[in-house]
């Protein structure tokens, strides 16, 4: 599921990639500090995502550190050196991850994913005791998106509901009291997009393995030809979704490393459906 | 009314429209022809007409205040629901929703501001469009649809110009888009409510 919220590389200069990966490296640091090497492998762009926005909406100033690390060993690379938030933000990627394989596992039953599982359990069981509250959310909103995708749910919102929820309890309970609307619902409809585009761009695959796809199950198609039939409407939910994104990210005003979330928000997961409801439509 | 209007026509009060209205035809018919008879048999006869018209005519009026009152509570409900929107109270508004006996044309309008502000865009523009279908003169039900197909759902407009608020000017309080009426979280409604302004401006920047 994830992997899908990044940056548009191509389009932001030396200077502004520079800051997004030194964010991506005091979440490693945080990683390695708390939870050894083995989880740093696993840290995704997305939550990487979420700890520029957060600093952001709480207006934190980062120190940045030259430091070299195992996989640059040679050249020293500008580190942001952890804060609190990244030391939380590197539990919930702990939290997030085992449970997104843990679905998978359900989801698939393969080995690979449960040997993964098996690998993950020390950092997990560690992470969970520093984050309880985090832990149990996600469990009950995991739990919530299996038993609906095994009632063979139709309803595009409900489903997505349950990620969508998962992602903005997420953000509530990271930021705790410094948390407002506006980013609950940009968060929510983060999530929201994450699920979608996820399940959009897997239809293909989905069909084949015969595993639940919802807008599969929605529409009723066995193919991803019939499925571009009702494409005015999945058209509608993905820009009405990434709409409110915009809407309640400007509603934020926010004025730190807008260079990075501008380019995320506004360019990134926009050409990202694009280019997927575009491959849909050329069925 | 103060006497029993029902039992002059020989009914309860649980009888239906139609059984009301069989009952009256049938008895003004026999009384019609019965009250040409000779002597006491056709005064009474005619007196018996007199009396199941001001009945007919009593329930009927009687059944059209009941209907007015519905009307009005229905409208109170959902006045009252709207409010519990509003006040993000959504899980309670959907309660009262579920509870409602009738599903006309504004219980899907209701509906789908309720979804609307549980982000399920989907749900939210399937209720409009059955609330259009169901009433397709209604222009409130016409115009919200218009604006969540056209605005929400752009893929044109510029996203760094969508917004509810206003841009803080020197830090100051956030006011209201628009005309200045609607609030930041209000002014989610306007799409559909029509409450305030041009909320074009809302959803399309100019705020």
């Amino acid at each position: 599921m994830f992997g899908y919220l990044d940056i548009e590389k191509g389009t932001l200069n030396d200077g502004q990639r520079g800051l997004w990966q030194t964010f991506m490296c005091g979440l490693c640091f945080s990683t390695k500090k708390l939870y050894g090497n083995y989880p740093r492998m696993f840290i995704t762009n997305d939550v990487n995502f979420f700890n520029v926005l957060f600093h952001s909406v709480l207006n934190l100033d980062v120190k940045i550190d030259n430091r070299r690390c195992f996989s640059h060993p040679v050249k020293k690379r500008s580190v942001l050196n952890p804060t609190e938030l990244t030391d939380k933000l590197a539990a919930a990627n702990i939290l997030l991850t085992y449970w997104n394989i843990y679905d998978d596992v359900l989801d698939d039953n393969s080995t690979k994913k449960k040997a993964a599982l098996k690998l993950f359990k020390q950092s997990y069981l560690k992470a969970k005791e520093q984050f309880e509250e985090l832990d149990g959310v996600l469990s009950k909103r995991y739990a919530e998106l299996q038993s609906l995708e095994k009632s063979d749910c139709t309803s595009i919102d409900k489903v997505a509901h349950s990620f969508a929820a998962l992602s903005q309890d997420f953000c509530r309970i990271v930021l705790a009291d410094k948390t407002n609307g506006y980013v609950e619902t940009l968060c929510y409809n983060v999530g929201k997009w994450i699920y979608l585009i996820d399940a959009l761009d897997d239809v293909k695959k989905d069909i084949k393995k015969r595993g639940y796809n919802v807008f599969v199950k929605s529409y009723n198609v066995t193919s991803d030809k019939e499925l571009a039939q009702y494409i005015d409407e999945i058209e509608f939910e993905m820009y009405s979704v990434l709409n409110r994104i915009a809407q309640a990210y400007n509603d934020l005003n926010l004025t730190k490393y807008t260079c990075i979330l501008d380019n995320a928000l506004y360019e990134s997961i926009r050409n990202k459906t694009r280019l997927t409801i575009d491959k849909l439509k050329q069925n | 009314m103060d006497y029993n209007a029902y039992e002059i026509l020989g009914l309860t009060t649980s009888a239906t429209r139609n059984e009301i209205d069989e009952r009256y035809k049938e008895l003004r018919d026999k009384y019609q022809r019965a009250r040409f008879a000779l002597g006491e048999e056709g005064e009474e006869a005619s007196e018996k007409l007199q009396q199941i018209e001001v009945a007919y005519r009593d329930i009927l009026a009687s059944l059209e205040e009941e209907n007015q009152a519905q009307t009005f509570k229905e409208d109170d409900s959902y006045t009252a629901i709207q409010q519990l929107i509003t006040e993000g109270k959504l899980d309670e508004a959907q309660t009262k929703l579920d509870d409602m006996v009738s599903r006309d044309a504004e219980w899907h309008y209701v509906q789908s501001i309720l979804f609307y502000k549980r982000n399920w865009f989907l749900e939210s523009k399937k209720q409009l469009e059955l609330a259009c279908q169901m009433e397709p003169d209604n222009s409130r039900y016409k115009q919200s649809l218009d604006k969540l197909t056209k605005i929400l759902a752009s893929n044109t407009i510029s996203p760094d110009q969508l917004r509810t608020t206003s841009r803080p000017m020197d830090d100051g309080p956030r006011v209201g888009a628009g005309n200045g009426t609607c609030t930041g979280s209000s002014c989610m409604d306007c799409l559909l409510c029509n409450t305030c302004c041009n909320c074009m401006s809302c959803m399309g920047g100019g705020c």
